[in-house]
């Protein structure tokens, strides 16, 4: 409420007061001159109140104007008269009607003139017009104006002195007071009767009295200053704050706070002081005065800021940790926003600050780790400020391992035993729903097999493979994902081993369809290149192995494809690696070929007791990682990529999934530890296993699928991945299997 | 040594996770421990370490055999710190976790989730983009599985989408959410332990369906 009171005397009383009555004065005294003149009234349409004052304009109707003309907007090049803005400025300027420069006044012409007049709103200021008199043979020219300011300006005093009558009101309740003093020498002209009394004086008795008289002694210094502040040059209204205590006649202080406003006043240049008793300061003060005493006594930084963020008292603590180059006793009076400046060496502070101030967390400053804490001071129901506070924060211990080993991890104590169970699956190994797009589903002789071995006698050649279900699967309810298959026909062994992904939810499969098209397809494929085959020298013979073995594949991803397609589920759900080796012989040649897709390996024993790896793992730099899986269109490429292996050097070869890779990493190193124990049997437990039955000879005369079994069923920590072996040796062997090297060098 | 399923787990620790978001972090891999070692393929594979950040990063708990692990005391205060945790997870990783040579088979592609409730600030509480470089630098060199889950409703799903194409915004942080995020990541962790055995080389895995409190950020 006060505010509004006040903002209406500042922007509607003091205008009015300084500026428009003496307008309306100096525009009387224009018209006087103007009626004085009767021969220059009509010389031109000069408009008297349009000159900053009368002088001026009398000044200006002495002279010709010659570019009055040009002031017409219709002689504007440009502008339009029909122009509705510019019939606006023809209001605003001078609007008597056509009269023109270049013909002589014509008096008759003008006796009738009238003109108005209308401010920077808009607004009608002024009308005036003129009425020729004759009395006798003396003419005279009567003047009329009305003058809008005059009614408005009795209606707004009007309502100041009802805003005035309820600020008196207001004050009163609120115990303001209101002095007049002059501005220079600081004498009272006019103090309320109500401080008057406070003070113990009459109002008389305060009559020309020095306002600093009735301040007390202590707050000499800062009335002073406010007084210094609005008797300084500059433009009026100059306001300044004063905060000080009043002394009574009795000697009693009590505090008040308020503005002095210096004004041009009825009596010159006069201040006016707006103050109010704070009887509640005296307690602030004492609570301050306690704080104070408090923050500097601390060793933490603190640092207290009123309400307004403005510092109050801040200490040596929050110095020295913000490394201020102001003493702490000068940092008084200044804003929180402008501690440290721009020459300090942290010219962030006032911004850190700011932020604690929103927002106490924890930060570390200057190496220093520090907890700031924000405390609000209040007295009662009045608010004081903010007490910021830094403590040194207790550093979290840095237990990140050094490289050098400074902290390590925890001694790991024995291996927690990992107890895995064997359990059914609970779904089906092939949805009823795929079932019938599986042609040789109905053939499918293990669907419930979680471990598989089979074992055949080919001219030549022994045959024995075996699948096992990882622990992991077993544990977890779920199937075998691994599968192999082989055939042999008249003149070949085909040998395959597939591995599902075991993020793919279909890929078990996915390996047992890719295995078993690829077959079909290949027999196909003999069938039909029969006679060329027959007939064909090594390298022709090579190619179209090599042809059919890429068209197979391919062809059992087009299967994939339609299965996905029928099945309605994605292609990935059925993705896995695949090892194929193909052997073709014929009464002219005979060739070994082999393809890879994925992880797992195909390692052959040479006949001279080394081992071998054929093709390349797709692997990455982290276990498990392989960059494409059959049947994508990228894997499918890949299994394009032939390889030869030199049979007539081979003792026997083996195709294995990671399962097997995995638990003999380097498989090019330990690799001759399978075939040694698949060709004697095993005894003792290879190093870093945790367990390895023993079993007799897999690769005998009569290959030994359950030896074979249990040899897949050796136990290794964190290898529980489903295991597939399919080996082809030769029969009878060539090759002492004593004279298998322990451990081949890379 | 087997191969070890390396778990990571990233925890915003700044003042705004104070009070019940923090405790339920803690309780949270507490239970997530619990469950690992009810699971036969995480004792055999998974290892833990746990990584807080607010005005710096720490690594309170090393990569650890889950066995031997023991759940870190997480105090929260401080900015949101994230740059730094990125680069000491960088660091971790490097340290930590081998790659596969001729010689010795790598670990399995770590799993690391990220816990954040804000946007990254730098030391003095200020927005930074310190942290863009360094996941940047994870992104491309494919250092790890990151799973970002945002809690709240103040968390910058932006920044963690820069991070990282897996990111779960969890609106509501109270005590039953974290309980099922940490749920959640006992079984991706059994998960892939199970069927780590064959990933993308883009190091990408299919993400279990999220809880109901929580949502993919697509």
């Amino acid at each position: 409420m006060i505010q509004d009171v006040a903002h209406r005397f500042r922007f509607e009383l003091l205008p009015i007061v300084n500026t428009r009555y003496a307008k309306f004065l100096r525009t009387v005294a224009a018209l006087l001159i103007v009626s004085l003149q009767p021969s220059g009234f009509g010389a031109d349409s000069t408009d008297p109140l349009s000159a900053n004052d009368g002088a001026q304009a009398a000044a200006r109707d002495a002279t010709p104007v010659p570019h009055l003309e040009g002031n017409s907007p219709a002689s504007t090049p440009g502008i339009k008269p029909s122009d509705p803005v510019n019939r606006e400025r023809n209001n605003t300027a001078v609007d008597t009607k056509q009269m023109s420069k270049d013909r002589p006044p014509d008096r008759e012409e003008k006796l009738d003139e009238r003109a108005t007049r209308r401010d920077w709103r808009g607004l009608l200021t002024w009308l005036w017009w003129t009425v020729p008199i004759a009395v006798g043979a003396i003419g005279f020219l009567f003047i009329g104006a009305v003058f809008f300011y005059i009614l408005k300006l009795r209606r707004r005093i009007r309502f100041l002195r009802q805003d005035k009558e309820l600020f008196q009101n207001f004050g009163k309740d609120r115990t303001i007071w209101q002095i007049v003093m002059q501005r220079d020498g600081g004498s009272l002209h006019a103090v309320p009767k109500e401080l008057a009394q406070t003070l113990g004086y009459s109002p008389a008795e305060l009559e020309r009295v020095p306002f600093l008289d009735l301040v007390a002694p202590e707050s000499q210094t800062e009335a002073q200053a406010a007084l210094a502040a609005v008797t300084a040059r500059g433009r009026l209204p100059i306001d300044a704050r004063l905060t000080c205590r009043l002394r009574t006649k009795t000697g009693r202080t009590f505090p008040v706070e308020g503005i002095i406003r210096a004004r041009r006043g009825a009596s010159g240049k006069e201040a006016v002081v707006l103050l109010q008793e704070v009887p509640w300061r005296d307690e602030l003060l004492a609570v301050r005065s306690q704080l104070e005493a408090l923050v500097t006594s601390r060793e933490e930084g603190m640092l207290f800021i009123d309400e307004d963020e403005v510092v109050v008292v801040a200490n040596e603590g929050l110095a020295r940790i913000f490394k201020l180059s102001t003493a702490p006793g000068d940092l008084r009076g200044v804003p929180l926003t402008k501690i440290g400046g721009d020459n300090a060496p942290s010219p962030g502070v006032s911004h850190i600050l700011a932020e604690v101030l929103r927002n106490p967390r924890r930060f570390e400053f200057n190496g220093a780790a520090l907890l700031p804490e924000v405390v609000p001071i209040a007295h009662g129901d009045r608010a004081l400020g903010h007490l910021l506070i830094f403590r040194d924060a207790p550093k979290t211990p840095d237990v990140t391992p050094k490289p050098n080993g400074d902290v390590v991890p925890p001694t790991p104590g024995p291996a927690r035993p990992a107890v895995f169970s064997d359990n059914p699956a609970k779904e089906l190994w092939c949805p009823e729903a795929m079932q019938a797009h599986l042609p040789w589903f109905g053939e499918f002789a293990y669907l419930d097999g979680y471990s598989v071995a089979e074992a055949a006698s080919l001219p030549g050649w022994g045959l024995a493979g075996a699948t096992r279900r990882g622990r992991l699967h077993a544990h977890h309810h779920t199937h075998r994902e691994d599968a192999f298959r082989w055939d042999t026909g008249d003149h070949f062994t085909i040998a395959c081993v597939s591995d599902g992904a075991g993020s793919s939810r279909y890929s078990r499969i996915g390996s047992e369809s890719t295995c078993r098209e690829v077959i079909r397809s290949l027999r196909e494929e003999f069938q039909q290149l029969r006679s060329q085959l027959a007939a064909a020298d090594t390298t022709t013979l090579t190619n179209l192995i090599a042809g059919a073995m890429g068209k197979s594949v391919w062809q059992s991803s087009v299967f994939l494809h339609d299965l996905a397609d029928k099945a309605a589920c994605d292609i990935k759900d059925f993705r896995c690696t695949f090892l194929l080796v193909v052997h073709y012989e014929t009464p002219g040649s005979s060739i070994m070929l082999g393809s890879q897709v994925g992880d797992g390996f195909i390692q052959a024993l040479m006949s001279d007791g080394r081992t071998r790896r054929f093709g390349t793992a797709d692997s990455g730099e982290f276990s498990g990682q392989v960059s494409c899986f059959l049947p994508e269109d990228d894997a499918v490429k890949k299994a394009g990529v032939i390889f030869r292996i030199p049979h007539e050097d081979i003792e026997a070869i083996a195709l294995c999934s990671d399962g097997i890779e995995d638990a003999f990493f380097p498989i090019e190193k330990r690799a001759s530890s399978i075939f040694r124990q698949l060709y004697l049997g095993t005894g003792e437990k290879l190093s870093g296993f945790d367990d390895q039955k023993a079993h007799p000879p897999v690769l005998g005369p009569e290959p030994d699928t359950a030896a074979l079994e249990t040899w897949l069923g050796f136990e290794k920590r964190g290898e529980n991945d489903d295991r597939t072996l399919l080996a082809l040796y030769r029969h009878p062997r060539r090759l002492d299997p004593h004279s298998i090297l322990e451990e081949t060098a890379l | 040594m087997a191969r070890r399923l390396p778990i990571y787990i990233l925890a915003d620790t700044s003042g705004s996770m104070e009070g019940t978001p923090i405790e339920s972090v803690k309780q949270g891999i507490r239970s997530l421990h619990a469950n690992l070692l009810s699971d036969p393929s995480a004792i055999e594979s998974a290892y833990l370490s746990v990584i807080a950040f607010d005005d710096t990063a720490r690594q309170l708990v090393p990569l650890t055999d889950v066995s031997d692990f023991v759940a870190p005391e997480i105090d929260a205060g401080g900015v949101t710190a994230l740059g730094d945790a990125l680069r000491l997870l960088l660091e971790c990783i490097d340290r930590e976790v081998p790659r596969s040579t001729g010689q010795v088979k790598g670990d399995w592609r770590p799993l690391i989730f990220l816990l954040t409730d804000g946007a990254p600030t730098g030391s003095h509480g200020v927005p930074s983009d310190d942290w863009r470089s360094y996941a940047q630098e994870l992104k491309r060199r494919q250092l790890g599985n990151i799973i970002a889950l945002a809690c709240g409703e103040h968390a910058s799903l932006e920044t963690l989408k820069e991070i990282t194409d897996s990111v779960l915004l969890m609106r509501d942080m109270s005590p039953d959410a974290f309980s099922h995020f940490f749920k959640w990541v006992s079984y991706t962790v059994t998960e892939a332990a199970q069927g780590g055995s064959h990933e993308g080389a883009r190091g990408t895995i299919s993400l279990p369906p999220p809880p109901p409190d929580i949502v993919l950020v697509p």
